[in-house]
């Protein structure tokens, strides 16, 4: 068959005088690129509808079971973070109770601590009985006594004496007055014994003695008899604790001046003149 | 060192001015040294004599003060060892141990003329004087002449931290002992 009609003589045989006459431009909308794409979208669907209708992907077991409370209480959770103005949006951490009101004296409380302390605030922390006793001095001073004081204090000193400790001279010295004393005392407390006794002493019975008779004799007397020599004899003061500060200081005297002779010179130079040997204290 | 101090000791070492300055340094250190001496040995005639003792050793050696500190901590220095010194003659004339000696010096305070045993102050008195010797410097050092740690530590060659436990020793002894008696 030709296609060798025409639609518009059709049209006039049927007279269809409207249709003859109206617009025959396509009115409907159709995207861009339509018939363009339109193959390749229609394979695509021929493919996709080809595929067996299985889901490669798993699920956890009971997903979907428990999905709705693990929903609500990560909701709860972050309602907890939120501050107390409301706004969802701040997170917060935690803070003691009266933090802020706290801290300025907290941080006043470390500066004072790092600073030296008085005295006082020191004492009543230590004890605060101790500190609300009164400082008040309670010792007297005699009258005008510091006003007296430089001038007691001389200026110039003397210039003082040299006492040369260790020389040879000064040991022998001390040797001497050792051995003076003890010649002394010994002597007289037997003179003291032989006038007391039936033998008449005379220097020459004394001398005519051994050390040995000497030393037997002196040691039976009794402390008494010696102190109270001691007594009437007032350069010999060299053992006693009763008598005055005279005797008291040339005690010292001795003392000190025996002090740093070593023992074994003491010793020895007793060792060699029997007539000095003594077991008198403070010798 | 104070300024004043610094001036004094330039003058004690020219022979003009020297007289002068030490009167000078007398009048200035006097009373705080003698009060400082008075609280360990009490009587006042010990005080003296030791007194005499501080300020010719004073004399003797002050050209040669280092100045490596102040001068009222070196003073205060020959002030304490010659207290010491005197403390330790004192036991070796009469031979007695050393709590008699503390027994010693409480009975120097009971007879004191103003002595009143009802008086706090005189209890504080007796209190101290039960003290060991270097614990009664440290609390007198402290508690009346108000000494820094550091300066203390310098006058008896001893650490704060050991003054200041010293202290704090000494403090509760003399707390127990007011409140026992």
């Amino acid at each position: 068959m030709g296609r060798n009609f025409n639609i518009s003589d059709e049209l006039r045989d049927l007279n269809a005088v409207f249709l003859l006459n109206a617009d025959r431009k396509n009115l409907f909308f159709i995207p861009e690129n339509y018939f363009t794409e339109l193959p390749g979208l229609l394979r695509a669907n021929i493919f996709l509808n080809s595929l067996p209708a299985t889901n490669p992907f798993t699920v956890p077991e009971g997903f979907f079971e428990n999905f709705p409370t693990l929903m609500l209480s990560k909701l709860k959770s972050d309602d907890a973070l939120v501050n107390v103005t409301g706004n969802k949006k701040e997170l917060l951490y935690s803070i003691p109770e009266n933090y802020f009101d706290n801290f300025a004296n907290e941080v006043l409380k470390k500066i004072k601590q790092s600073e030296p302390v008085s005295v006082q605030q020191e004492l009543e922390e230590i004890s605060p009985f101790l500190s609300t006793i009164p400082r008040t001095n309670v010792y007297s001073v005699p009258e005008n006594y510091f006003l007296n004081l430089n001038s007691n204090v001389t200026a110039e000193q003397p210039p003082a004496k040299v006492i040369s400790i260790g020389s040879k001279t000064r040991k022998w010295a001390n040797y001497a007055a050792a051995a003076c004393v003890a010649a002394l005392l010994f002597g007289g407390s037997f003179l003291h014994f032989y006038k007391k006794g039936n033998t008449e002493v005379t220097p020459a019975v004394a001398s005519a003695l051994s050390s040995e008779d000497l030393q037997k004799k002196i040691s039976v007397l009794s402390d008494e008899e010696i102190t109270n020599y001691l007594k009437t004899n007032s350069n010999l003061a060299v053992y006693s604790n009763t008598g005055t500060d005279e005797y008291q200081q040339q005690n010292l005297d001795i003392q000190n001046m025996l002090q740093n002779v070593p023992d074994e010179d003491i010793q020895q130079y007793l060792d060699q003149d029997p007539q000095s040997s003594s077991t008198e204290e403070g010798i | 060192m104070q300024i004043e101090d610094k001036e004094l000791l330039e003058q004690f070492r020219l022979p003009e001015t020297k007289e002068k300055a030490f009167t000078a340094i007398i009048k200035r250190y006097q009373e705080k040294l003698y009060w400082h001496i008075r609280r360990m040995v009490v009587d006042h005639d010990d005080t003296n004599d030791v007194m005499q003792n501080v300020f010719i050793k004073v004399w003797n050696g002050l050209e040669n003060f280092r100045e490596d500190s102040q001068l009222y901590t070196w003073l205060y220095r020959i002030a304490t060892n010659e207290s010491l010194t005197f403390l330790e003659q004192q036991k070796k004339k009469s031979a007695i141990s050393l709590s008699d000696v503390e027994t010693g010096l409480a009975n120097k305070v009971i007879a004191d003329k103003n002595f009143d045993a009802n008086r706090l102050e005189w209890k504080l008195q007796l209190a101290i004087q039960q003290l060991p010797e270097k614990q009664k410097l440290v609390f007198n050092l402290r508690y009346y002449d108000e000494m820094p740690y550091e300066e203390m530590s310098k006058v008896l060659d001893t650490s704060e931290g050991a003054l200041k436990a010293s202290y704090h020793h000494a403090v509760k002894k003399i707390e127990e002992f007011i409140k026992n008696n």
